[in-house]
């Protein structure tokens, strides 16, 4: 017996499986609620295809057969909204300086507001395509039908695989949780204030945020997470949550951020000090969401969405 | 030549497969960059991963730091892996050095611990990581023993070169995924595992082989 083997049978009394309840409750704390809170004790997560909570929702059919509107359905390079319709941003601002966010969110409400609609069936699948942080990196496009019942992934223009695994979390639902927000902007601050589950773009301030910004932190997060995430956004809520993002404290407006792939942003940013910056950017010239990106002194991530739309089926693209 | 058509020559073309005309879109079983891209936009997803690799990454944290110092290793572990899921390299399409990256960050937290406990073994012949394990009496072995020898080589090793010899051990990758996981370059993990044997070799030293069989086989 050489060292290797050796090694290889030291402490191999361990045994392959071990309890791992507390582990998975920590885990399943952080991924319901985004915070190291007690997690309750029960849903298991290593039980094959064991799914906590959420009924499914008996309603799939009905919805969305009204007229949905959008801010967010362009074509696959986000282009082609409604530049013309954009209010110039307000005048007498030193040229040095930053816009105030009051101002530049309330012109991207009212751009918002303006913009054009377009219906989605329950059948339909919502499409996305986002880019790793790093360029040139691997792009990623994801498909999920509106109902959840399946998704389907293509990475780098590969092959489609398909997954059918319904979670609690899925377009329909998201387009209805969008379209029952209140349109007004502090009532809608007050609503993702007290979300029970803390929703972002990206994670943010692990392990927590300081003292007094959790729910500002709270509340721009699922503003970033709705906007990327939603599949066709009422202009009504579009617009609200721009003023309400205008509301939070600390959230100030950097121009000029470039995104990898060349595109001009405008940076929404929530800006908690030490504990880093909270960037939405949103396209310079039509305000389409482009993308979140999280910076501290250690640590960068970023994640692009190249383009978004709602199609027929998986291997669709929207057209622009 | 095209064995169907021999088979089937009375038949009009596509009639025997008219149900493969339309592709059914199979589920497939995805892998763990698939899991992680499905985890951004659908966080629970991300339980896929736990499921998948929870168990092997508790037995060699388990097998570093012992029972009690695991669980929260590998509790931080996967809640860190959740919260920097939007910056995982999407290629990589296995997630395990990733994983085991994060956790040996987190147990170099705890190297005091995990040094002591190689020294506890080496020195009485008693391994606290083993014995809530085993219910045998007669586990202790004569100190100087082989176990004692390589534990105390082990808690002598730097953090680097023990955390390259026992990721490509006991954590079972090869040399390219410790290196990922250790963020340093393939040859600095195949010289540091060198470096790291040559000692334990000298540590064994002229230890009687047939004496290590019997020891390891109790």
């Amino acid at each position: 017996m050489n060292e290797m083997s050796l090694l290889n049978r030291l402490r191999d009394e361990v045994p392959p499986q071990t309890e791992l309840r507390a582990e998975e409750n920590r885990l399943l704390a952080e991924i319901r609620t985004g915070s190291d809170a007690p997690a309750p004790a029960r849903a298991r997560l290593s039980r094959p295809r064991a799914r906590w909570g959420i009924a499914l929702a008996g309603a799939l059919g009905t919805a969305l057969v009204a007229g949905v509107v959008t801010t967010a359905v362009t074509g696959p390079d986000r282009t082609g909204a409604v530049p013309s319709q954009r209010i110039q941003a307000s005048a007498p601002l030193a040229r040095s300086q930053q816009p105030s966010a009051a101002a530049v969110l309330e012109n991207i409400a009212l751009v918002a507001e303006k913009s054009k609609m377009q219906e989605v069936r329950p059948d339909q699948w919502t499409y996305q395509k986002v880019s790793q942080p790093d360029t040139p990196g691997p792009t990623f496009e994801m498909w999920m039908r509106m109902d959840g019942t399946q998704d389907a992934l293509r990475e780098n223009g590969g092959k489609i695989k398909m997954g059918h695994e319904k979670g609690p979390t899925y377009p329909l639902k998201t387009q209805q949780e969008l379209d029952a927000f209140p349109d007004d902007p502090d009532a809608l601050l007050a609503h993702l204030r007290g979300l029970k589950q803390s929703r972002a773009a990206l994670s943010f301030c692990p392990p927590g945020c300081p003292a007094g910004t959790e729910e500002d932190v709270k509340a721009y997060g699922a503003i970033q997470w709705y906007l990327e995430a939603g599949p066709v956004i009422p202009p009504a809520k579009a617009a609200a949550m721009y003023r309400a993002m205008a509301k939070i404290p600390n959230v100030a407006i950097e121009e000029n951020v470039a995104t990898p792939q060349g595109r001009k942003g405008i940076g929404v940013v929530l800006d908690l000090g030490e504990a880093g910056k909270m960037y939405t950017i949103l396209d310079a010239e039509d305000y389409d969401y482009l993308g979140a990106m999280t910076v501290t002194d250690s640590h960068k991530s970023a994640l692009w969405v190249l383009a978004s739309g709602v199609v027929d089926k998986p291997g669709d693209i929207p057209s622009s | 030549m095209r064995q169907q058509s021999r088979l089937t020559p009375d038949r009009a073309p596509g009639s025997t497969h008219d149900a493969a005309v339309i592709p059914i879109l199979e589920p497939e079983p995805s892998d763990d960059a698939s899991v992680i891209a499905r985890s951004r936009h659908d966080p629970e997803h991300f339980a896929a991963l736990f499921t998948r690799h929870a168990p092997a990454i508790k037995r060699y944290v388990v097998r570093r730091l012992g029972l009690e110092a695991a669980e929260d290793v590998v509790a931080e572990t996967f809640v860190a892996a959740f919260q920097q899921r939007a910056s995982y390299d999407l290629t990589r399409a296995d997630a395990r050095p990733w994983l085991y990256g994060i956790a040996t960050n987190l147990i170099g937290r705890h190297r005091r611990h995990e040094i002591g406990q190689y020294k506890v073994l080496s020195r009485t012949g008693v391994d606290p990581v083993t014995e809530p394990f085993t219910d045998r009496i007669d586990q202790r072995v004569a100190a100087g023993g082989a176990r004692g020898r390589l534990a105390a080589a082990l808690a002598g090793l730097p953090t680097g070169h023990r955390d390259a010899l026992l990721l490509v051990t006991w954590g079972e990758l090869t040399y390219e995924q410790a290196a990922l996981s250790l963020g340093v370059a393939v040859g600095t993990v195949r010289s540091r595992v060198n470096r790291a044997r040559k000692k334990l070799r000298r540590a064994l030293g002229d230890i009687d082989p047939t004496a290590v069989t019997e020891e390891f086989r109790s």
